[in-house]
């Protein structure tokens, strides 16, 4: 398969005007039925093969219970939401209409205008064509591709086709079987054999209408020797219309491939943040999950790695506040394979005013899984008694020459700590915000430059308690 | 429950016994996975260090194909959650599966992998 | 999951039937249909993190046949051992042995069967056993014995005595296709001191020979008054194809302080669960617990520990050695409520895998309400006996496989050295030595 020089992100619109021919959305537009899923696969002209797909993903979707290890999903009505939206029929919200709790927000983080509008869902369209063109021209010279996923799936047929659910099946859990029916939009990414890309690749770059749409699936293949660093999100808070974001992520990290992937997710206060991101990584490859969750009403994300080949190594870095009403379910998952794999799972989670901090983990070492690896450490900050943390990390250990450790701790912040800070001047709101930031930073130091300062000043709003 | 080839479930009578041809040997390259059909069924066959193991070629636990699973030491884990099978005796090793995989004798004649399985439908566990 | 823990051996006639044997008051009937309505009614395992880790697959139930009726044996001995405060043994279905030492008896300390303290003091029985109050009330195991027992015993402790040797309570069973289902009921009054250590082994009965299953069912439903202090160690040594299940529930008052010492070494399946209340300001659990698991054994260690009053201290430590193809499932659950504060959390889960077919699985998990702790944390690790500490030792001349056995008794000495008998502690280090040489053999690394 050639890769040809194309343009990376198409913004030629035509495709997407369609012609009265083509199959009707039902009248309501709400609720997912068969048709529905049919409906979507017609509109994108999508080959026979994903139809048959999503329908085996929306069966399976009917008949798997909801989770109830964890709770509050049951509130999601999935009858009220809209599965797809043409991005011609996108509501043009106004600019009036965005709270002003959004657009002080906005100000505080220092997002340039148009970005604003954007990200409050005014506008259908932002135009990055500028920052991006250049970007664009160094990655076809390399070979990268880089473009939405629905582009993918026509332009790169064979490459999409032998990876695209191999690494999250539908059948995983209930909301990878709807995302799986309903997908749109989202990322693809290849990198060639021992391409080196130079420079993080952001989201941003191709954004359009569908990136930040609900039912958004990625794929990233990293061939042979190749090293990638992708980054998703930003913390500016972002509506997600219905309230429900349900994603999936699939990373394929082949021999000695080397893959970062950031996220940085602020979602806006009333939406259900459901993701199942996995990797697997073959021979003495390298994947790193970076990954904070701030918003959201509730969020159940627990990055995964399978290591699938000798050598290859996992390190797993998440971050969660969670402030009034939020409960953030997050976590790990390194699941050895092979032999001499080595593991590392970092979290940090800090909650308050009645938030509700949640760490699942999972460690499993299989048998043949020998010299493994694996260090956990869980650290927990509560700021006040209303709110919880809870940790439940599952060990399943079946090689005798494992060397595992896992720490856990919870705690509040220390007095003393408070009472030196305000000494040198701070006030309390300052000194708390310092030692937070202190407590995130094996999280932070880890972000581009950019990034780390657009999250600690996340960070210090969350614990002013200007985000509602 | 089936508990292999030519014992009727029910009446737990042998029944008639087939001998079914599935693959070649060098189809099955030692440590590695391979699935036939046989009857529109899935059979996975596995070789374990030059000996053939067979059995049902979804998991026990949900409907999945186990040749999109991993082969760990003697045992094989399923990829969609991770239930873990004995591949001699079938038995569920780790959760969330709990019933075994039906497994069939398999010999090699003539470089033929060859499965001895009963008349009629396949057993599978599901 | 087989949902329905479906005992061939349950059921409400049955329930009947050992309450007449016992001659058991209306209450208690009562008492026990209450707790057969629970049994029935309950799943498995309430706790949705531990669902996929319950494996009673090992158990045939159907070769079961529990004793439905208990009591005396035709000769009870009267001897209470050297250095112990009180003796009672239970040997399959009979009480062969109950002695008081005069300080105990003069202390007023009870120690026999439910039946024999109902004739002298029922309100005692009643106080403590009436609606199961010292039992989980979600928990379908401790719900059956609640229902279905047929031997129960009393220990109690009145207030402030304080008894310098040990009760010893030994039980042994383990004939082939018998079932004991037993509860332990043990009070320990304000301000009183004691000591109690419960010892498991195979009864005369027992047949190592045979390959048939027998089974022993009990509870341990402590309650602590008031600066009430016991330290209790346990040894289960049962045959190799005995089922164990085991209830054990503390609820600890104000200043009480409680000390579990537990050992699991024989039976074919060892499931037990812990829950510490710690109820009362200031009260204390401090908890350890070994296994050294052989052959196809599976240990199931749960323990709940609820931090409730004020500067609370809960220690909680669990260490297995696996060898073969052992198996040990440790779940754990620390929970801190909201009016816990100034709590001591530690919750340590360590295992050592000796072989390719050992297997450990460890959730120890934590939900905490109230960020004003002391300390709230857990660690848990899983490895092999430690190279470095191999080394040191064969430094000092000592050979490379006694190093190793070396260590891996030291693992375990903490439970062991809590033993309150020598003759019981220095039984339970041979047991553990014994199977030392089965670590050797069958483990794959070079010796």
């Amino acid at each position: 398969m050639t890769l040809t020089q194309r343009q990376m992100v198409d913004n030629d619109r035509s495709r997407f005007d369609f012609k009265d021919e083509i199959v009707y959305l039902t009248e309501t537009k709400r609720g997912l039925t068969r048709d529905t899923v049919e409906e979507i696969s017609a509109i994108k002209e999508e080959p026979e093969w994903m139809l048959k797909f999503r329908l085996r993903a929306y069966e399976h979707f009917l008949k798997r219970p909801m989770p109830v290890w964890t709770d509050g999903l049951d509130r999601i009505n999935f009858d009220k939401i809209m599965y797809y939206r043409k991005p011609s029929e996108r509501e043009e919200k106004s600019w009036d209409d965005v709270p002003d709790q959004i657009k002080a927000t906005f100000e505080r983080l220092g997002i340039p205008e148009a970005e604003r509008k954007f990200l409050a869902g005014v506008g259908a369209q932002y135009d990055s064509e500028v920052v991006y063109h250049s970007v664009k021209e160094e990655l076809s010279k390399l070979g990268v591709v880089f473009m939405g996923t629905d582009q993918a799936l026509k332009e790169y047929p064979d490459i999409f086709k032998k990876y695209f659910a191999t690494v999250v099946p539908p059948e995983d859990n209930k909301f990878s079987a709807l995302n799986s029916a309903v997908w749109s939009g989202g990322s693809f990414v290849y990198v060639p054999k021992g391409v080196e890309v130079p420079l993080p690749l952001q989201a941003y770059f191709r954004i359009n209408g569908e990136n930040t749409g609900q039912f958004e699936r990625t794929l990233i293949v990293v061939d042979e020797g190749a090293k990638v660093h992708y980054i998703e999100g930003c913390t500016a808070p972002i509506y997600a219309t219905d309230s429900l974001h349900v994603a999936v992520v699939e990373v394929v990290a082949l021999a000695n491939s080397n893959v970062r992937y950031t996220t940085i997710q602020n979602w806006s206060n009333d939406v259900y943040n459901l993701v199942t991101k996995r990797a697997h990584a073959y021979e003495n490859s390298r994947v790193e999950w970076i990954d904070a969750n701030t918003g959201s009403r509730k969020t159940v994300k627990y990055p995964s790695i399978y290591l699938r080949g000798r050598g290859a190594s996992a390190d797993i870095i998440s971050v969660a506040v969670a402030g009034k009403g939020q409960h953030q379910d997050t976590g790990a998952k390194a699941i050895h394979l092979a032999p001499d794999t080595k593991s590392r799972i970092v979290s940090k989670s800090v909650s308050k005013d009645g938030g509700r901090a949640t760490y699942r983990g999972h460690l499993k070492v299989a048998p043949g899984a020998t010299g493994v690896v694996a260090r956990v450490r869980c650290d927990a900050l509560m700021l006040d008694d209303e709110s919880r943390s809870d940790t439940y990390p599952y060990i399943d250990i079946q090689e005798d020459d494992t060397t595992m450790t896992h720490e856990a701790t919870v705690g509040k912040i220390s007095q003393d700590q408070i009472f030196y800070l305000m000494s040198r001047g701070l006030t309390e709101n300052e000194a708390q915000n310092l030692v937070v930031q202190g407590f995130l930073e094996v999280f932070t130091k880890e972000l581009p430059m950019e990034y780390a300062i657009e999250f600690n000043r996340l960070v210090k709003m969350e614990m002013e308690g200007a985000l509602g | 429950m089936a508990s292999g080839p030519g014992v009727n479930p029910e009446s737990g009578l042998n029944s008639a016994v087939r001998r079914v041809p599935v693959a070649r040997l060098e189809e099955v390259a030692p440590g590695t996975m391979f699935m036939v059909q046989v009857d529109g069924t899935d059979i996975l066959l596995v070789n374990l260090n030059g000996t053939i193991r067979a059995t049902q070629g979804v998991c026990s636990h949900e409907y999945f194909e186990l040749d999109r699973g991993f082969l760990t030491a003697d045992t094989l884990t399923c990829a969609l959650h991770l239930s873990r099978f004995d591949l001699e005796t079938g038995e569920a090793l780790d959760p969330p599966a709990e019933l075994p995989l039906a497994t069939y004798p398999a010999t090699i004649e003539g470089g033929e992998i060859i499965l001895e399985l009963p008349e009629g439908p396949i057993p599978v566990n599901e | 999951m087989a949902d329905a823990l479906k005992l061939p051996f349950a059921g409400e006639e049955i329930v009947r039937r050992v309450s007449a044997g016992n001659s058991d008051p209306d209450w208690l009937l009562a008492d026990r249909l209450a707790g057969l309505a629970a049994y029935t009614e309950l799943p498995i395992e309430t706790n949705p993190l531990f669902t996929l880790y319950v494996d009673l697959r090992a158990a045939r139930w159907a070769e079961l046949d529990p004793y439905l009726e208990t009591g005396d044996a035709a000769y009870v001995s009267e001897v209470v051992p050297e250095g112990a405060a009180a003796l009672i043994e239970i040997a399959e279905d009979r009480v062969v042995a109950r002695g008081l030492s005069a300080e105990a008896r003069e202390a007023g300390v009870v120690l026999d069967t439910f039946a024999n303290v109902m004739r002298d003091r029922p309100q005692l029985v009643k106080g403590l056993v009436d609606g199961a109050a010292h039992l989980p009330d979600s928990d379908k195991f401790a719900q059956f014995a609640r229902s279905h027992y047929a031997l129960g015993l009393l220990i109690h402790v009145p207030r402030n005595v304080v008894l310098e040797r040990p009760i010893v309570v030994r039980w042994s069973a383990g004939r082939p296709g018998r079932a004991l289902v037993s509860r332990s009921v043990i009070h320990i009054g304000e301000n009183a001191h004691a000591r109690i250590l419960e010892e498991q082994v195979p009864s005369e009965a027992h047949d190592a020979a045979s390959e048939a299953q027998s089974m022993w069912w009990g509870t341990s439903e402590v309650s602590l008054d008031q600066g009430a202090q016991l330290s209790f160690a346990g040894q289960q040594d049962f045959g190799a194809h005995t089922l164990v299940f085991i209830n054990r529930h503390a609820t600890l008052g104000q200043d009480a302080q409680l000390r579990w010492a537990l050992a699991s070494v024989g039976g074919e399946l060892h499931k037990s669960r812990i829950d510490n209340r710690l109820v009362g300001r200031g009260s204390g659990v401090n908890q350890a617990e070994i296994v050294f698991g052989d052959g196809r054994q599976l240990a199931d260690l749960t323990s709940y520990t609820r931090h409730i009053g004020h500067d609370t201290t809960g220690d909680l430590l669990s260490k297995g050695v696996f060898i073969d193809r052992a198996r040990g499932y440790f779940k754990g659950m620390i929970t801190i409520d909201r009016s816990a504060k100034g709590t001591d959390s530690f919750l340590g889960e360590f295992a050592m895998l000796l072989t390719k077919q050992a297997r450990s699985v460890t959730i120890p998990s934590l939900e905490i309400d109230q960020p004003d702790v002391r300390r709230a944390s857990h660690s848990s690790s899983v490895g092999p006996i430690d190279e470095d500490e191999i080394f040191y030792l064969m430094s000092r001349g000592i050979p490379r496989d006694v190093a190793r056995k070396f260590i891996v008794m030291g693992f375990l000495e903490p439970v062991v050295a809590r033993i309150p008998l020598a003759p019981a502690q220095d039984r339970l280090r041979a047991r553990l030595e014994e199977k030392w040489p089965q670590a050797q053999a069958s483990t794959q690394k070079a010796a």
